[in-house]
């Protein structure tokens, strides 16, 4: 029997299993499939401030304090986990990445500033070392380059977005017959691929450097190219591009499938198998075996989960049945499919039908406008207490032996706050920590 | 551009389009003035059945003739806009088993071919359909493109000395010596507003009908009826499917290109730019949806819209699915001492063609102008490049043409399959070379956005590519695009529960988390 199963392919399901297997523990993930790595935009968002981000994360946590004192609000994920969970999770994760070769920059004391590939600047607090050259805290011309004609990047847009706001920039394409070559789909995968080739490489930064050379203060110019700049030889190709060319390269997120995601994804994977935690995709888990029976616990005395059942493929009614001592339960949101919706407005916990907070009639879900994306729908989740084990809506731990974490998680707006990445982070941290400390 | 024309057409749908093109064909100069892009009314709201007359039959035989003589008229002058789908009417469950006979009787009298088949038949030809089905009737309606039929009509205008006015908005009628003697019209794009002499003015603006003719203090009374209509994710059946009892909600079901489209509502609605959604007639459509194909509640709904049905009489007070759905063409000068205007109102996109003419007629009879309408037989051109053998309505129309790179170039677009050529081509051809920046006007030619991601992936990349060949500056290529969001949310916002509201969610990840398109002061 597993000490841990963890159910969820996402970040906080990948995140937790490492985190476990890391403190000594014998672990298990079962997941659907691949989760949102393969459409996050790489870097880490924490909270959307300009300011100094430490303290306007405590601030943050107050004031969501003093909302859910008031019962006007769930408590917040963050104040939930805590920012040392927040601080010790980043740490982990830089940890795990930096040996791979994914070095994570930037920290909690102000976020860097990237610019879109629409050319508009967000606000995160770390993000791979192949983004930081286009930190916009530091002065500096850019130049925007992309491959011509690929469907995915519009050079000349960004920059000229990013004139707008004051940015020095300017925009260029460079040839890439390979593209051309492909007819119809060239998906960033594609591309990221042929930046793992040496002569691909050098073939786009000879071009790069013929445009610079007709360009004034060339020295201080830094550009920016879509994230695809390699995949399995990440972060050497861009390294090399970037030596060839002779002045700083950043990578941008364009549309997904998320290049610097999958390099994430590739990182949880390769150290869990060399760890010999079992990653086992096409794994839905249907239900939970529970202690007492049932879904809905009744009095004071909370159940236990005994195990889940994975349904068989084919079969209408055999069930492969895992056990552990404890579960993780990081099966995303509504997006990741943790969460379920229905045309008759009801919202649903898919595994475990564990209670949930923030709901709302389906007329409340979403506003008018699609943007700024500020949808009420984002704050429904699961309620959970400090050791993150979800609770009724009156406190009461439901499953002892339970954890959540991640976007399945209630009280929080990842979207309109810039919290996503920061919120798997602490509340994996925290539900790891909880469940060995 | 010239500002002096012999008849100015108000209105570009169907109607408005259909008249232009008629008075064009008899010689006439015309201009069609449409204050948004072609078919953005009633005529591109609407669920796309070409009715063969089955509908009207019963209550309003009188519409139900003219319904089957155009219908055989349209096939012929428009083909490529049509797909020969064939319908059944269907008495389920919850119909009238008594009203089958009565409808099939009040048919045959109005000329319209039934065809009555056994239930094995229809259930082999249409698996999906109710099991429980006791009546069913083949009649010959069929599937029509509003948008392709307007583009058509667009183009034939312009290769016959007319001008077609997109994005201009009629803000007053010009009246001396009890005529009408011009307009003034705003270009919806400069703000400029400028005059445009005529000799005679068309009033073809459907639901907007009234505020136009009392431009002129001609009191005309058009009565605004609101229809919803949701797409389904799934092309449930390849025949259209009507319900066989008196006219109702939501009880017409039909194939348009990949999706099924269900409808209507009825309400009455005083304001005619009222086309909002409520909850209680997309649950309406559901449940209705369920009687024809069971369990169509439960399967994926794409988008839902509204159309505002122009609904006239001239002295009747019948409302909604009471009011006839004929037509009539209103000579001011006789009815209300104002030369120089004619007012085209009611009826159905099926009967455009007819409207047009009776419009046209009356035109070109106070002109003095004795050439007759020759719309019947004018066959409207398909704009777009032909493929030998396959119509455009066909699934494998857009992937035999990538294949065999008669259209060569990435995909903007992978669920209607637009590429980037289809882009550049589009925007080199539309009617106003200053209005190219609407990524909705490119969903209206192309369908660009109109598959299950609704825009999450096409919008982005048409924008990038406007922009790059220099058609919009940055400025107005966020607007275009947060606009084109916009307007692709207002048709999943009633329907986002589910798989839906999993890609709506994926949509406002990149809208926002990747793309930081609200950051950008342009861009909400």
């Amino acid at each position: 029997m597993d000490d841990i199963l963890v159910i969820g392919g996402g970040p906080a399901g990948l995140f937790s299993a490492w985190l476990a297997h890391r403190r000594g523990a014998k672990v298990r993930l079962l997941a659907t499939g691949i989760g949102t790595t393969h459409v996050m935009p790489g870097w880490i968002g924490v909270l959307d401030t300009d300011g100094d981000l430490s303290s306007a994360l405590v601030d943050w946590i107050d004031l969501h304090q003093r909302r859910c004192d008031s019962g006007i609000a769930a408590p917040h994920p963050y104040g939930l986990a805590g920012l040392d969970a927040l601080r010790a999770g980043i740490a982990a994760l830089q940890e795990l990445c930096e040996p791979a070769g994914l070095r994570l920059v930037g920290g909690l004391e102000r976020n860097l500033r990237l610019p879109t590939a629409l050319g508009a600047i967000i606000p995160v607090a770390l993000a791979p070392e192949s983004f930081a050259a286009g930190d916009l805290n530091r002065p500096g011309p850019m130049l925007i380059a992309g491959p011509a004609g690929w469907r995915d990047f519009y050079p000349a847009l960004c920059a000229a977005n990013l004139r707008r706001q004051g940015v020095e920039a300017e925009a260029c394409t460079f040839d890439l017959p390979e593209i051309a070559a492909v007819k119809f789909d060239n998906l960033s995968t594609g591309l990221a691929r042929l930046f793992d080739r040496d002569s691909i490489r050098e073939r786009v930064a000879a071009q790069i450097k013929a445009r610079l050379n007709g360009a004034t203060a060339q020295e201080s110019c830094r550009i920016g190219m879509p994230a695809v700049l390699g995949l399995d030889n990440y972060p050497g190709a861009w390294r090399h591009l970037q030596d060839l060319i002779g002045v700083p390269v950043f990578e941008i997120p364009t549309l997904p499938p998320s290049v610097p995601g999958m390099r994430l994804y590739n990182i949880f994977k390769n150290a869990l198998g060399h760890a010999g935690v079992q990653l086992l995709l096409n794994m839905p888990v249907g239900r939970g075996m529970l202690e007492p029976s049932g879904s809905e616990i009744e009095g004071t005395r909370s159940g236990v989960v005994t195990g889940v059942a994975v349904p068989v493929a084919g079969s209408a009614v055999r069930e492969r049945i895992y056990r552990a001592h404890d579960f993780i339960l990081a099966t995303g949101g509504l997006y990741g499919g943790g969460l379920t919706s229905n045309h008759r407005g009801e919202l649903r916990e898919a595994v475990f039908g564990l209670p949930l907070t923030g709901t709302r009639p389906m007329p409340e879900w979403f506003g008018d406008r699609f943007l700024p994306a500020r949808h009420a729908i984002h704050d429904a989740g699961i309620l959970a207490n400090q050791q993150m084990q979800p609770t009724t809506l009156d406190g009461q731990v439901v499953y002892r032996n339970l954890r959540v974490a991640g976007r399945l998680l209630g009280g929080y707006n990842g979207p309109s706050e810039g919290s996503t990445e920061g919120v798997w982070i602490a509340t994996a941290y925290r539900a790891v920590s909880a469940l060995l400390d | 551009m010239s500002n002096e024309f012999d008849v100015l057409v108000i209105g570009g749908g169907a109607t408005g389009g259909g008249t232009a093109l008629d008075l064009a064909l008899r010689g006439l100069r015309v201009a069609l003035v449409e204050r948004h892009d072609l078919t953005d009314g009633t005529s591109g709201r609407y669920h796309g059945l070409l009715h063969s007359g089955g509908r009207y039959a019963a209550r309003d035989p009188e519409s139900a003739r003219e319904c089957i003589e155009e219908n055989r008229i349209l096939r012929r002058i428009v083909p490529h806009a049509i797909e020969d789908t064939g319908g059944f009417f269907i008495t389920t469950p919850d119909d009238d088993p008594d009203f089958a006979d009565k409808w099939a009787a009040a048919c045959r009298e109005c000329g319209i071919s039934v065809e009555e088949i056994s239930i094995a038949q229809l259930l082999q030809e249409e698996p999906a359909l109710n099991p429980h089905t006791s009546r069913a009737f083949r009649v010959p309606d069929a599937s029509c493109d509003s948008f392709d039929v307007l583009t058509a009509l667009g183009a034939a205008i312009q290769a016959h000395q007319g001008s077609v006015l997109t994005y201009h908005e009629v803000v007053a009628l010009d009246v001396a010596g009890g005529r009408v003697i011009g307009a003034a019209v705003r270009n919806q794009r400069t703000g400029e507003t400028h005059r445009l002499a005529t000799s005679m003015v068309v009033n073809a603006a459907g639901a907007w009908a009234g505020r136009i003719a009392g431009m002129a203090s001609c009191p005309v009374t058009v009565r605004p009826s609101k229809g919803t209509m949701v797409a389904m994710a799934y092309r449930f059946v390849n025949t259209i499917i009507n319900r066989c009892h008196l006219p109702g909600d939501g009880d017409i079901l039909v194939p348009v290109g990949t999706v099924a489209v269900i409808g209507t509502t009825s309400v009455n609605v005083p304001d005619p730019n009222d086309t909002s959604v409520e909850d209680w007639e997309i649950r309406k459509m559901l449940d209705e949806g369920e009687k024809m194909v069971p369990g169509f509640s439960q399967a994926r709904a794409l988008r839902a819209w509204a159309g505002v049905r122009p609904l006239y009489e001239e002295s009747g007070s019948a409302m909604g699915r009471e009011a006839k759905r004929t037509f009539a063409v209103l000579d001011h000068l006789q009815r209300d001492g104002v030369g120089g205007l004619v007012t085209v109102v009611g009826g159905k996109f099926t009967t455009y063609r007819l409207m047009a003419e009776r419009a046209a007629d009356l035109v070109c009879n106070q002109l003095n102008v004795t050439a007759p309408c020759v719309t019947k037989e004018f066959i409207l051109p398909d704009v777009r490049q032909p493929l030998t053998g396959v119509k455009p309505h066909w699934l494998g129309y857009r992937l035999a043409h990538l294949e065999e790179e008669h259209r060569p170039g990435p995909l903007v677009c992978e669920c209607e399959l637009v590429t980037r050529a289809d882009i550049e081509q589009a925007t080199a051809q539309h009617p106003d070379p200053a209005a190219p920046w609407v990524l909705d006007d490119l969903r209206r030619d192309l369908r660009l956005g109109m598959g299950p991601c609704q825009g999450g992936f096409c919008g982005y990349r048409a924008a990038g590519i406007l922009h790059e060949n220099g058609a919009a500056d940055a400025e107005q290529t966020n607007a275009a695009l947060a606009d084109f969001a916009q307007r692709r949310w207002k048709g999943q916002r009633p329907l986002l529960w589910g798989q839906g509201l999993r890609q709506a969610l994926l949509d406002e990840h990149i809208y926002h988390d990747i793309l930081g398109l609200d950051r950008l002061d342009s861009g909400t």
